[in-house]
C-alpha cells in the first residue's frame, strides 16, 4: 500500500515528462523567444554541476537545460548536429573535444576579457574555448611496497627495466593520449616511438581508464600506475584518505610526465552573441564557480587568486612541460604511435 | 496486386532499419582521403576482428549446447519443479550483460577472453533455451515413437525423431546470441578484451576518426553476415516442422542422471542469475544504509523505462510483421535478401546506428529530433531484427489449410487474420514483443544520445553514477531493472510452457 502510494506520483511524472517531450513545439520555440532558455552540454557528469548550474539559474535569473553526456559523445553529437544544435555551450572534462569542434569550425571566438581571466596555455590559441581547471598528470604508487623517493621522478625513469610488469596505463583514454602528443611535441616522432617500445616491452599493464588503474594500485595489482591526480582524492574521499594503499607523486618539474592538462567550456558557433552563454562562462570563472571545481572535484582552479584544494600544493608550482595545450589535438599521430607499440587495453 | 503490396510492405520496413547503414555508407563516400585498404590490412584490424570472430562462434557454440541441454531437460525429463527451473533459466536475460561483468570482475580473477566468453555465454543461453523449449513442446512425437518402436535406442530416436526437427529453433537462438556477441561492448571492456567495438569506441571517443570507425562499424556488419548467412544456409536445408498445437511429450527418467541435471541446473542459475543479483543486492543494501537511494528518481526512471520498453517494442513488432511474414510465405530471391538484410542491420553498433539516426532526423524530421518519437524511432530501427525470428515462429504455426479454407468460404483478408491468423499465433508475437521490450530497457548508447533532455531511464541514470564511482547509488537502478523485466519474463515462461 505504501509503495503504491510512491509509485502513483511517480507513473505520473513520469508519464508527464514523456508527455511533455514528446511536444514537438517546445524546441522550435525556444530558439525565436528572446529570454530563451540556456541549451548546455556537458560532457562533467550531473552529480557533479547541476549544483553549480542551479546556482547560476538562480543568481543569473537565467534558464537552462542540460544534456548529460561523456564529453566525447557530446563532441560526436555536435559534429553531427551541426548548425541544427540546439545547444549554445559545451561544458568539456577534456580539452581534446574542445579541439576537435575548434578545428571543425563548430565553436565561437570568446570575448577576450574573458579569456583573459585565466592563462593562455590552458586555453584555445585563437580563444574558441577557455580553459576551467586543471589537471595534472601524477604517478600513483603501492606504498606498501615502495616509498616516495622510489617512485620514478620523470619519464625516462619509468621506462627503467626494474619496473618490468609493474606499470599501469590506460592506452585508450584521452589522458595518456594526450600525455603521448606532448612528448610527440617536445620530443619529435621517433624517440616517443622508443619511449613507447621500451614501454611496452618492459610489460606494462593496461587498463581502460584511470579509475581502473588506481583500483590496481591500490590492491597491490600493480606498484605504479600512470593517472590524473584527483583521481586519488576521489577514492580517499569514498574509502577515507588513511585507508588509500596507494598515494601518488608529483614528478619533477618540466618533464613531460608532469603534464598539466585543462577541461574547459566553449560557445557554440550560432549562440556566440548569445549574452546569456557569455554570462554562463563567466559564471564558470566566478569565485563561486571556480571554488566549486576546486573543492568537490579537487580540480585546480585557473583563475588567478583563488586557492587550490587543501592537500595539493599550489599550481604555480607545478611546472609541465613548455607544451601549448590547444596543440594537444593531434591526437591521431599520438594514437598510431601507441598502437605501433602493440599498446591495446588487454590482460596480460 | 496483394503480392507486390507485401513486398512493398516487407521493403517499408527494410527501408527504415536499413537507413542508418546507408547513411554510413554515404557519408563514407563523401569522405575526403580514405584508406579502406590499408585500413582493413592493418595488423591491429586483423588482430580484432580474429578477436571477434572467435569470441562470437565460441560464445554461439556453447549457448547453443547449454540453451538445448537445459530445454531437453526441462522440457522432456521428470525433473521435479520443471516450471520453476524454466523461469530461473530464462531470468538471466533480465540482467544487462554489463552488470554480469561488474559482478564477475570485482569477485573473481576472471579477465580477458575467458571472462569475455563466460559473461556473454551465461547473457545469451536464454535465448537458445526459450526458442528450443518452445520448439520441443511443439514437436510432433509421432516420429519419435515410431523410431522406438522400430527398435532405436532411446536417446537416437529422440534425436532423429524430435531434436532434428528443432535446429531451425537452436541456430535462431544461436543467431541472437551470435549478434548480441558481435555488437557488445560493456563485456568485452570490461573485461579487457579488446574487439572490434572497442576500436569503434576508441575511434569515436578518444582519437576523434569518425571515418575509421564507420569503416569498423561495416567489418561488424560482415562479421554478422557470416553469423547470419550460417543460420540462413542451415535453416534452408532443415526441414521446418510446421504444427499447429503443441502435444503431450512423453517425459524420460534419467536414473542415475537425475543429481548430475539438477546440478547443471542450480549451477547454470547460480552463475547466471545468483552472482550478478547478490553483488547488486549487496550494493543496494550498502545505498541504502547509507542513504543514497534517490527513491523518487529512481522510481520515475522506472516509469519511463517500461513505457519506452514496451511502446518502442510494440512498434517494432509491427515493422518486423511484414518481412517476417514475406519470408515465411515466399521462399523467392528478393524476399530472402530481405530476410537477410534485416538481420545485417541487427549487427551495426547501436552508437552508430544513434548518430545517423541524429544526422537523418535533423535533415527529413527535425521536429521530432531530441523528443521521445525520435528515441522511439532509434530503437525500432535497432530492435526489429530481434522481432523477427519470434514472429515468424508464430506464423509457422498457422496451418495454411486453415486460411485457405477461410479464403474459399470468401472471408475477407482481415477477417481471416483477426480469426484464424492472430488466434494461433497472437502468443508468439506477444513473447516476441516482450523479449524485444526487454532488450530495450537495458539499452544504452543509443538512449544517452537521442533521449529528450532531462529523461532519465535506468539505464542511463545506472551509467552516469557508476561514471563517478558511484557503484552503490548505482545498484538500485540495476536491481529495478531485473525486477522490471521480471515481469515480462513471467509471462513469457507462462506462454513458452503452453506454446
Amino acid at each position: 500500500m505504501k509503495l503504491y502510494k510512491k509509485l502513483l506520483p511517480a507513473l505520473l511524472i513520469s508519464a508527464f515528462t514523456l508527455g511533455a517531450c514528446s511536444t514537438p513545439e517546445e524546441t522550435t520555440k525556444s530558439s525565436e523567444t528572446p529570454s530563451e532558455t540556456l541549451v548546455i552540454y556537458s560532457g562533467r557528469s550531473e552529480d557533479l554541476v547541476s549544483p553549480l548550474i542551479s546556482e547560476f539559474e538562480k543568481e543569473s535569473g537565467i534558464k537552462t537545460e542540460v544534456r548529460y553526456l561523456s564529453s566525447t559523445e557530446a563532441a560526436q553529437l555536435l559534429l553531427t548536429e551541426k548548425d541544427a544544435t540546439s545547444a549554445h555551450v559545451f561544458l568539456s572534462q577534456e580539452s581534446g573535444a574542445l579541439g576537435l569542434l575548434e578545428n571543425a569550425g563548430l565553436l565561437s571566438k570568446l570575448p577576450t576579457e574573458t579569456t583573459n581571466k585565466v592563462p593562455s596555455q590552458y586555453s584555445s590559441k585563437n580563444n574558441n574555448w577557455v580553459g576551467l581547471t586543471a589537471r595534472a598528470r601524477v604517478v600513483a604508487y603501492d606504498s606498501q611496497t615502495l616509498s616516495e623517493t622510489e617512485v620514478p621522478n620523470s619519464a625516462d625513469e619509468l621506462i627503467d627495466p626494474k619496473w618490468a610488469g609493474q606499470i599501469g596505463i590506460a592506452p585508450t583514454n584521452a589522458s595518456f593520449i594526450a600525455f603521448i602528443t606532448a612528448m610527440r611535441l617536445e620530443r619529435g616522432e621517433e624517440a616517443t616511438a622508443t619511449w613507447l617500445q621500451n614501454l611496452a616491452d618492459q610489460g606494462v599493464r593496461t587498463y581502460n581508464k584511470n579509475g581502473e588503474i588506481l583500483d590496481a594500485v591500490n590492491r597491490g595489482e600493480v606498484q605504479l600506475g600512470l593517472i590524473n591526480h584527483y583521481y586519488w582524492f576521489g577514492l580517499a574521499k569514498e574509502l577515507g584518505a588513511e585507508q588509500m594503499r596507494a598515494q601518488i607523486h608529483f614528478t619533477k618539474a618540466k618533464d613531460v610526465a608532469s603534464l598539466v592538462n585543462a577541461t574547459g567550456v566553449g560557445i557554440v558557433k550560432k549562440a556566440g552573441d548569445n549574452p546569456q552563454a557569455i554570462a554562463f562562462v563567466n559564471y564558470l570563472l566566478s569565485d563561486a564557480g571556480q571554488t566549486y571545481f576546486a573543492q568537490e572535484e579537487y580540480e585546480y582552479p585557473l583563475v588567478a587568486g583563488i586557492n587550490a584544494p587543501d592537500g595539493l600544493k599550489p599550481l604555480s608550482e607545478l611546472q609541465g612541460p613548455d607544451v601549448d595545450l590547444s596543440d594537444l589535438n593531434t591526437v591521431v599521430e599520438s594514437t598510431a604511435l601507441i598502437e605501433a607499440a602493440g599498446l591495446t587495453v588487454q590482460t596480460s | 496486386m496483394r503480392l507486390q503490396f507485401r513486398y512493398l510492405l516487407a521493403l517499408c520496413s527494410l527501408a527504415l532499419i536499413g537507413a542508418p547503414l546507408l547513411a554510413v555508407l554515404y557519408e563514407l563516400s563523401q569522405s575526403q582521403d580514405l584508406n579502406l585498404w590499408q585500413w582493413f590490412t592493418k595488423a591491429t584490424t586483423q588482430t580484432l576482428l580474429w578477436r571477434t570472430l572467435t569470441l562470437t562462434l565460441s560464445v554461439c557454440l556453447a549457448t547453443i549446447v547449454l540453451g538445448t541441454l537445459s530445454a531437453v531437460l526441462l522440457a522432456r525429463t521428470k525433473l521435479r519443479l520443471a516450471k520453476l527451473w524454466l523461469t530461473l533459466a530464462i531470468l538471466p536475460l533480465t540482467i544487462p550483460s554489463y552488470i554480469g561483468a561488474f559482478a564477475w570482475l570485482s569477485a573473481t580473477e576472471l579477465r580477458g577472453f575467458l571472462g569475455s566468453w563466460l559473461v556473454l555465454t551465461l547473457a545469451c543461453t536464454p535465448y537458445v533455451t526459450i526458442s528450443v523449449y518452445a520448439a520441443l513442446l511443439r514437436s510432433n512425437p509421432d516420429l519419435e515413437a515410431t523410431a522406438r518402436t522400430l527398435g532405436k535406442p532411446t536417446l537416437l530416436a529422440f534425436w532423429h525423431g524430435t531434436l532434428r526437427g528443432c535446429v531451425p529453433a537452436i541456430l535462431g537462438g544461436g543467431l541472437i546470441a551470435g549478434l548480441y556477441t558481435v555488437a557488445d561492448f560493456g563485456v568485452v571492456s570490461l573485461m579487457r578484451f579488446p574487439t572490434l567495438t572497442s576500436a569503434i569506441h576508441t575511434a569515436y571517443t578518444a582519437t576523434f576518426n569518425r571515418d575509421y570507425a564507420y569503416f569498423l562499424s561495416l567489418l561488424l556488419v560482415a562479421v554478422g553476415a557470416i553469423i547470419v548467412g550460417l543460420e540462413h544456409f542451415y535453416r534452408q536445408r532443415a526441414k521446418q516442422g510446421q504444427s499447429t498445437t503443441s502435444f503431450t511429450q512423453s517425459r524420460y527418467d534419467l536414473g542415475k542422471l537425475t543429481p548430475l541435471s539438477y546440478l547443471f541446473l542450480l549451477l547454470s542459475t547460480l552463475l547466471a542469475l545468483g552472482m550478478p543479483i547478490l553483488v547488486l543486492l549487496q550494493r543496494t543494501i550498502q545505498a541504502i544504509t547509507s542513504g543514497q537511494l534517490e527513491l523518487l528518481r529512481l522510481l520515475v526512471a522506472a516509469g519511463n523505462t517500461l513505457a519506452l520498453g514496451l511502446a518502442a517494442a510494440f512498434v517494432a513488432t509491427l515493422v518486423a510483421y511484414p518481412i517476417a511474414s514475406l519470408s515465411l510465405h515466399r521462399r523467392g530471391q528478393l524476399s530472402r535478401i530481405i530476410d537477410f538484410s534485416a538481420y545485417l542491420a541487427h549487427a551495426f553498433p547501436s552508437l552508430t546506428v544513434a548518430l545517423a539516426v541524429v544526422a537523418l532526423l535533423l535533415k527529413f524530421a527535425p521536429q521530432i529530433y531530441q523528443t521521445v518519437l525520435a528515441l522511439l524511432v532509434a530503437y525500432v530501427i535497432i530492435f526489429v531484427p530481434r522481432a523477427i525470428a519470434p514472429i515468424r515462429q508464430g506464423l509457422a504455426q498457422v496451418p495454411l489449410s486453415l486460411t485457405d479454407t477461410a479464403k474459399t468460404l470468401a472471408r475477407p483478408p482481415w477477417f481471416v487474420w483477426l480469426r484464424v491468423t492472430f488466434p494461433i499465433a497472437g502468443p508468439s508475437f506477444f513473447a516476441g514483443l516482450l523479449l524485444v521490450a526487454i532488450s530495450i530497457m537495458k539499452e544504452l548508447p543509443a538512449t544517452l544520445i537521442l533521449r529528450p533532455t532531462n529523461l532519465d531511464t535506468l539505464a542511463t541514470r545506472m551509467w552516469q553514477l557508476t561514471d563517478i564511482q558511484a557503484h552503490a547509488s548505482a545498484a538500485p537502478y540495476g536491481l529495478a531493472l531485473v525486477l522490471i523485466a521480471l515481469v515480462p519474463t513471467f509471462l513469457l515462461v507462462k506462454q513458452s510452457a503452453q506454446a
